[in-house]
């Protein structure tokens, strides 16, 4: 087990109110896997990503659970420790590769500087690496890029810039933050390519968190359903989609429009998210739900098999069964 | 029948010299009245300035731009038709309602360009809240200011403001593409519905190809400021003809691909 979280729950303090992002969120990671979190805003899925990297804000309280990565807990290491991880076991690629690259430093300078930090080589050796790892993320004439600085860059190159950065020490476990949104869909499958390549050749694990079904079906082996900072639903991505166990991951998946059948009114989630400053008592989702039962609004549900006879990987917290 | 919407060549160049840009070049496309007209494309492909051209907000620089048989631009000025005859909604709620204006403001805002009488009865107590109530909000919203709501409210005020006037003709450029997708399914159900129920005429702007599918009728790809290829949303998404609506149905990820090469065969 390469990432293993347990029972994680994070709060944040405003002024006034307290809110808990994620309650009791447990998910783990194998090496090499690609493991999707699928959610809407609000849901805690960029939180989960946050407490990893020990990235929270400051008014951000890790109320319980441990996160070990390769059996060391994330949550007890202190500050240089953790920015030893980040970076050379752990990368990140953000949304907006704009803000992940320096604005006045040219490419092949940023990455070289981050290779000879990870790899102890000299600048020219790590130039020339550099240089290297940009054409392993299929950018035609890199020594012609790797001279440009980002503003002259498209989304789609600035992005493939990103994930040479954090591929650069190469980290055993890559989280990518929305890596796609901000791209048009022609350029997303060739990163969403680009992932799955760089992951199967080099061994790297990824968690990739996302608000959209289409992208996990893509690349991910498993996924994580999250609603309202809980784990609703996990299993197999092929299994989750096509058989799905909670009334939540239904209703999302009944909320993408069909492109074979254009007809069929659009499932909307009635309501909206509960509030978070006090959880209710029961299921999380049991106020938007079309098929409550009595013990949805009293009991919380906890993820259990889906079919027990077969196996425990797809699971989920509901009562309805 | 005479199409409502009519560009004929249309083109728009930014910029002098060595540095002109054509956003748009030699756009031709029809929108018949009571239908909803998909523009598809991807950043940078011209669809938002086709948009703005009809609301008034960008001239073309060459080609003509109809409205019920009439030029809307002569030169650089443009010739609205009847005030409120044609209304937008933008992407972003966040950006397109002012921030210090309530609600019931927001809405009646529109009508300041109609003549007294008119306006006297389309901003009526009654119908004013005839029209909160039917997109989806409650008459107490009215006094509240844009950032107590979520951005699916946000859009559905949006939609409140385009109504207010009665338009005939509604762009909607990308009004979904910053909400949630369970919120995107509420506010796309509400406008095929608002449709129906007023006899619309919608220019449905986006990139998202399933959106589209959902929404429109007929539509036109656009790639690089050009229209490559127009027809029913049904022929397009069935057997895409150009090179580049092929490419861009087979990008799309889609928890549907197994379903959609059926609907293929």
């Amino acid at each position: 087990m390469l990432l293993q979280i347990t029972d994680l729950s994070v709060e944040f303090t405003t002024m006034q109110d307290r809110i808990e992002a994620l309650h009791h969120v447990s998910l783990s990671i194998d090496e090499g896997e690609i493991v999707g979190i699928v959610g809407e805003s609000g849901s805690g899925k960029s939180v989960t990503a946050l407490s990893i990297l020990g990235l929270l804000e400051k008014n951000a309280v890790i109320k319980s659970g441990r996160i070990l990565y390769r059996g060391t807990d994330i949550l007890r290491l202190d500050k240089k420790e953790l920015q030893a991880l980040r970076g050379k076991e752990i990368g990140m690629v953000f949304q907006e590769p704009m803000t992940a690259l320096h604005p006045t430093m040219r490419v092949g300078d940023q990455l070289a500087e981050v290779i000879a930090r990870h790899r102890q080589l000299s600048r020219k050796e790590a130039y020339a690496q550099a240089v290297k790892s940009l054409e392993e993320v299929h950018i035609r004439e890199p020594e012609i890029v790797a001279r440009k600085y980002p503003f002259e860059l498209s989304g789609g190159m600035r992005q493939r810039v990103v994930i040479s950065l954090a591929m650069a020490a190469p980290p055993q476990l890559l989280i990518c933050d929305e890596p796609t949104t901000a791209l048009d869909v022609t350029i997303q499958h060739e990163i969403l390519k680009l992932m799955k390549e760089l992951s199967v050749k080099r061994g790297t694990a990824i968690m990739l968190i996302t608000h959209d079904l289409g992208v996990v079906a893509e690349l991910c082996d498993r996924v994580a359903v999250m609603y309202a900072g809980e784990i609703v639903e996990t299993g197999r991505t092929a299994e989750v989609l096509q058989n799905p166990g909670h009334p939540y991951t239904r209703a999302l998946i009944g909320a993408l429009p069909d492109l074979a059948d254009p007809a069929e009114p659009l499932h909307a989630i009635g309501g909206e998210l509960p509030d978070l400053r006090s959880r209710p008592e029961g299921c999380i989702f049991a106020a938007r739900c079309a098929s409550v039962i009595p013990p949805c609004r009293e009991v919380r549900p906890q993820l259990q098999p889906v079919r027990p006879d077969q196996g425990h990987e797809h699971q989920v917290s509901c009562w309805v069964r | 029948m005479k199409p409502l919407i009519e560009l004929k060549g249309v083109h728009k160049y930014y910029g002098k010299g060595k540095q002109r840009i054509a956003a748009v070049r030699d756009v031709t496309f029809q929108i018949e009245a009571g239908e909803t007209f998909g523009l598809i494309g991807e950043s940078g492909s011209g669809k938002s300035t086709l948009g703005k051209m009809l609301i008034g907000l960008e001239p073309p620089s060459e080609g003509e731009v109809r409205y019920a048989e009439k030029a809307l631009w002569k030169g650089q000025s443009f010739h609205r038709p009847r005030p409120g005859e044609i209304q937008i909604v933008f992407q972003d709620p966040q950006s397109s309602l002012d921030p210090r204006m309530r609600v019931k403001e927001i809405i009646l805002e529109p009508l300041r360009a109609l003549p007294r009488l008119e306006r006297l009865e389309k901003g009526g107590e009654e119908r004013l809240h005839a029209l909160i109530r039917r997109v989806g909000l409650k008459e107490e919203h009215l006094s509240r200011y844009p950032h107590e709501f979520s951005g699916g409210q946000r859009q559905r005020i949006a939609i409140a403001r385009a109504l207010i006037t009665d338009p005939a003709f509604v762009i909607l450029d990308e009004p979904t593409s910053a909400l949630d997708v369970s919120v995107q399914a509420q506010v796309l159900n509400l406008l095929k519905e608002l449709k129906q129920e007023r006899n619309l005429t919608y220019l449905f702007i986006s990139h998202n190809m399933s959106v589209i599918r959902y929404m429109c009728e007929r539509m036109a790809v656009m790639c690089k400021g050009e229209v490559v290829e127009t027809g029913t949303a049904d022929e397009i998404f069935r057997t895409p003809s150009h090179p580049y609506t092929q490419t861009l149905l087979a990008s799309l990820p889609s928890i549907f691909r197994d379903k959609r090469v059926e609907a293929n065969v």
